[in-house]
């Protein structure tokens, strides 16, 4: 798939370093970079307000003026948490549960308006969740 | 119509990256391309679908291909299989 806009922008918010670990990943797998995708590491140790301003200049920084998918690891913790309270100017959707299917699909179906690119993120990592043996 | 069916003959098998080589060579193509294991076939430009064959080495995949290209398309992938995805063993 090309690159091509309109895409999606693609934001990683996770605990650590799980995003960047993720994209690291994928690009190895993929054979090509993902610099597109902005990633933001939470840091328990850091104020609310700096957190706010990092997840603000991802956002900002990912969006191609479609709108940004942004992906977090858990639901109901901090990183899902402070980016579901933050006004944005753009359209912004949040999915959480992030696995590397979840990111591979949203990478693949970026050039899909934002409200189905969720979905397919969310399904795919669904759908790769499953008891192997 | 063409369909082929090729064995898995690298040692780590149908794994991310040789998944990734293959959806890259099946996606340059217009045709269509599925891969069958045993009554499962799944789509062969989708990297997921493909992971999800969970194929190691010995094992055997049928190969089909259905568009304008199916020809070279058949052809190049059984070329990489028979390359091994370009692995040393």
């Amino acid at each position: 798939m090309n690159s091509t806009p309109p895409a999606i922008g693609l934001v990683l918010l996770t605990h650590g370093q799980i995003g960047r670990a993720l994209i690291d990943v994928a690009e190895f797998i993929l054979d090509r970079s993902l610099a597109d995708i902005r990633v933001v590491s939470f840091r328990q140790s850091a104020d609310e307000k700096t957190g706010d301003e990092e997840i603000r200049k991802a956002i900002d920084s990912a969006n191609l003026g479609h709108g940004v998918l942004v992906l977090t690891d858990i639901s109901g913790a901090s990183p899902c948490n402070q980016v579901m309270r933050l006004p944005f100017s753009t359209e912004v959707a949040v999915v959480s549960g992030l696995n590397l299917a979840m990111l591979i699909r949203a990478w693949n179906y970026r050039d899909k308006p934002l409200c189905q690119l969720a979905d397919l993120a969310v399904e795919g990592a669904i759908r790769d969740i499953r008891k192997c043996q | 119509m063409l369909q082929r069916e090729v064995t898995i003959g690298n040692k780590l098998g149908l794994h991310a990256r040789a998944a990734s080589k293959l959806v890259n060579c099946a996606t340059s193509f217009a045709a269509d391309v599925w891969l069958r294991r045993g009554e499962r076939e799944i789509n062969g430009k989708s990297i997921m679908g493909v992971l999800t064959l969970a194929a190691g080495k010995g094992t055997v995949l049928g190969i089909r291909t259905q568009g304008e290209d199916e020809q070279q398309a058949l052809q190049e992938l059984i070329q990489l299989f028979e390359d091994r995805f370009g692995e040393d063993e």
